[in-house]
């Protein structure tokens, strides 16, 4: 199958699964791929997945070794991965240290996103603690991508968005219902 | 040619010479074959200082001459060649002093003696000689020291131990001209008695090959400071038996004291430097230090800061902990009491504990960030969509008293502000509107650009309890008495005054009007879009 | 897989502060979720050792042993099992030392809370354990 032009990659940790409920809810098919890559014990990752399916048509999965994110799909980075992007668009699990006392990280998956890899790349930072993101964001934004905090008056936790903020490289700071509807511009 | 003819012409020619000989500067004097002066021109008295003619007619032009070898030569060579050109000898003044002269000598033809007779031109050659005889490489030097005062020369006689000067010589040395006739000790004179050996010893080894210089200082009586003079010797070429000295002597104290004035410059600026330099070794030791003390310093502040807001953590935890049941238990008393009243009641304490929960936050938010008055965490806030944020929090009472609301702000303008800043202010005014308007009363809420300086202006008027017009000064006054919000009862409370100054921190500006008690409020408030005003 | 309407006990409140248990207590059994209310992290351990599972409301600043230290315990002990941890706690920020264990912990609500909104909360964690 081939691999998708377009690429959203959402990071997220504490009081994460709501804000994506809210963000996925009724999403129709798209024209980009979704990484979705939430701080969650392992025990969990299913439970996201079949929990997040529920609310909408596009499949969601636990990205897999050698995955190529297609359109209109989403896949869960799996617990104790770091979830890479390689040049050919393969999905590369094999790292499994800590980035920011979390694996995986979503700076990880974002800074593995180079240039012209993909026709357009969107970066979401949600609700968390610590500072996972704020890289990865300032790296999309570095490469023309669109970059996009959680409103951190609407994050049980606003550190992690609000730290991605702070560093200046966010375009757009969005409540979860404006994200939901900023991700529909992918609309197919 | 007719003899009137020739006449004529002698006439012409005779008054022609007569006029140059009267006007020329250099010296033209006749003499009869035996050497005695019969004429002389007016610029020969000015040149050898005479007072009169009458004193040299008539005696020898020996007189002239300084030296009588030299007097011998010009004798011998104008009686046997008639005839001298371009010879230059030491003339003697009136005075005593001397200059140098280039004579010119021939033998003429006087018709109205009859006999042979002499005449001849002198000229004050004294620069140019001294020039060729002092030649080095400061030429320049010779001559513009000689045209000036400051320059004497001198020749002296070893054999005969005698000493003649020009006059500025005798002026430099402080001597008299005429007085007497000078010796060594008259030169001598002009330097320190422990200089004179060594002076006269210098002056007595000049030879063909040898010239000396000699820099001395000395006490002259009459003047009483200090001179400095410069003595240049060299051995005066002369075809006979005598050794001759001749010299230069320079008053050098200008350029002494310029000397000595520099020195003494350089030596300060020396000093100025070390000391300089001692102050900037210093300055970057204090730098050092101070940059240092105010490392540990930003160090204190910071872990104070930290300790601060743990602190202030520590105290919400207290506060927020018995707050926590009174939120959620307050609601269920309500559903399971049946009786109206009490409900009634259970309502007041419900909205009691909700303006302590909002004033805990507000309190606690503001006193983290490092101070209420400074500007920080700007953003651009959408002031219609807060405004209306803000409208909802006071929905309670709103809905209570059945407030008409009109909030017509633009929905494009956006201005940048702390959201804490801009919340605490627009709270308060709309908390105030919403306290004090009547049952059934209209709260109006307009803004609008100002063109002309950027900024943006926002009205909030209500048709409540108005103000009386004497207190209207004082509204923003901290600790105001007449400022109910601080009073009563369900007081959002940060204060009038506290807006008031937010307000100011951000260049903007705020007024209260009313038309006086039960005529309404208007409260204007002015604030720049940008923080970069 | 669970019957969310099972009558084992569904949430565990974790607070040293007597009024909020019971404020807790009444709040969530209006709604018949039935929970349990514990003073320390040890008696949490306990309960979990005894087999609870559940949504655990966990204080984070509570003196001995503190929300911290309960998380690390629980999962040293590998009693993180059918459990999903929801901070309840009047720390509006949390410690640095959090973020270590951040992927324990599933929502993170601030005292005072409305007592609808916790109810929502509860729920929507018990929904995501029981899925």
């Amino acid at each position: 199958m081939p691999s998708s032009n377009n690429i959203i990659i959402i990071g997220s940790s504490t009081g994460g699964p709501h804000i994506l409920k809210t963000i996925l809810e009724d999403m129709p098919k798209l024209c980009a791929a979704i990484l979705i890559v939430q701080h969650i014990p392992a025990s969990f990752t299913e439970s996201l997945c079949s929990h997040l399916q529920a609310y909408t048509n596009m499949p969601v999965l636990i990205a897999k070794e050698g995955d190529i994110p297609q359109e209109s799909q989403i896949l869960i980075a799996p617990t104790g991965h770091q979830l890479i992007i390689k040049k050919n668009k393969l999905i590369d699990l094999s790292i499994t240290t800590r980035i920011h006392s979390v694996c995986p990280a979503v700076d990880c998956t974002m800074l593995s996103i180079q240039e012209n890899m993909y026709h357009q790349v969107m970066g979401i930072v949600l609700t968390g603690m610590g500072y996972d993101g704020t890289e990865g964001i300032q790296h999309i934004n570095a490469i023309k991508g669109i970059t996009i905090a959680q409103d951190p008056k609407t994050a049980p936790i606003a550190t992690m968005p609000q730290s991605a903020i702070n560093s200046g490289a966010v375009q757009f700071i969005l409540t979860p219902e404006e994200i939901h509807k900023k991700i529909l511009m992918f609309q197919i | 040619m007719n003899p009137e003819n020739t006449d004529t012409k002698k006439e012409e020619c005779h008054q022609l010479f007569s006029f140059i000989v009267e006007n020329i500067d250099d010296i033209y004097i006749q003499i009869t074959k035996d050497l005695l002066i019969t004429y002389i021109n007016p610029s020969t008295l000015k040149h050898f200082r005479l007072a009169s003619v009458t004193k040299i007619i008539g005696t020898s032009i020996s007189t002239i001459f300084l030296f009588s070898d030299e007097w011998t030569m010009f004798w011998n060579s104008i009686s046997v060649q008639k005839n001298l050109v371009d010879y230059c000898a030491f003339m003697k003044r009136n005075d005593g002093t001397f200059f140098i002269g280039s004579i010119a000598f021939h033998q003429v033809f006087n018709h109205l003696t009859p006999d042979i007779c002499f005449e001849g031109c002198i000229h004050d050659t004294t620069t140019a000689w001294l020039n060729t005889v002092f030649a080095d490489n400061k030429q320049n030097d010779i001559k513009s020291l000689c045209n000036t005062d400051k320059s004497g020369i001198w020749v002296y006689d070893c054999q005969d131990d005698l000493l003649f000067g020009s006059e500025q010589f005798y002026s430099i040395c402080g001597l008299k001209t005429g007085e007497k006739n000078l010796t060594l000790e008259d030169l001598l004179s002009c330097f320190q008695p422990s200089d004179h050996a060594q002076v006269a010893d210098l002056i007595s080894r000049v030879t063909n090959t040898n010239s000396f210089i000699f820099q001395g200082a000395f006490i002259s009586q009459n003047i009483e400071q200090m001179r400095y003079f410069l003595l240049k010797g060299k051995i005066y070429p002369n075809k006979t038996r005598s050794t001759r000295v001749i010299g230069l002597i320079h008053d050098i104290t200008e350029q002494k004291k310029d000397e000595q004035y520099f020195l003494k410059y350089a030596t300060e600026s020396e000093q100025k430097n070390r000391e300089l330099d001692t102050f900037r070794f210093q300055l970057l030791n204090m730098n050092r230090d101070l940059e240092q003390r105010i490392n540990s310093r930003t160090r204190q502040i910071e872990l104070l800061l930290n300790q601060k807001d743990e602190f202030i953590i520590q105290i919400g935890h207290d506060i927020r902990t018995p707050l926590t049941p009174l939120v959620a238990i307050l609601p269920l008393l309500k559903k399971r009491i049946t009786d109206p009243e009490s409900q009634k009641l259970l309502d007041i304490a419900i909205s009691d504990v909700q303006s302590i929960k909002k004033l805990v936050n507000q309190i606690l938010a503001l006193a983290q960030q490092n101070s209420l008055y400074t500007l920080s965490d700007i953003t651009p806030i959408n002031v219609s969509i807060e405004i209306e944020k803000i409208i909802t929090n006071h929905s309670y009472l709103i809905h209570q008293k059945s407030l008409l609301i009109q909030n017509s702000i633009p929905s494009s303008i956006t201005i940048e502000m702390s959201p804490l800043h801009f919340e605490a202010i627009f709270d308060n005014i709309i908390g105030n509107a919403v306290k004090f308007s009547y049952i059934n009363g209209t709260i109006e809420i307009t803004g609008s650009s100002l063109q002309k300086n950027n900024g943006f202006e926002i009205l909030i008027r209500d048709d409540g309890i108005g103000i009386q017009t004497e207190e209207i000064p004082y509204i923003f006054d901290e600790f105001y008495k007449g400022d109910k919000s601080r009073h009563e009862r369900d007081s959002y409370g940060l204060g009038l005054s506290i807006v008031y100054r937010i307000i100011q921190m951000y260049n903007g500006k705020i007024t209260i009007a009313s038309d006086g008690p039960g005529k309404g409020t208007t409260l204007t408030v002015h604030l720049p879009l940008t923080i970069n005003q | 897989m669970k019957n969310i309407d099972s009558d084992e006990y569904q949430v565990m409140i974790v607070d040293d502060d007597a009024h909020i248990r019971i404020a807790v207590l009444e709040t969530l059994s209006e709604e018949n979720i039935t929970t349990i209310a514990v003073q320390n992290g040890f008696e949490c351990i306990e309960k979990l050792k005894s087999g609870f599972s559940g949504v655990i409301l966990l204080d984070l600043m509570m003196p001995d042993m503190d929300g911290w230290d309960t998380v690390m315990e629980i999962i040293s002990n590998d009693l993180f099992k059918d459990i999903i941890i929801v901070v309840l706690t009047a720390r509006s920020v949390p410690d640095q030392k959090m973020i270590s264990v951040q992927e324990y912990i599933f929502d993170y609500l601030v005292k005072p809370i409305e007592p609808e909104y916790l109810i929502e909360k509860v729920r929507y964690a018990l929904e995501f354990l029981y899925l």
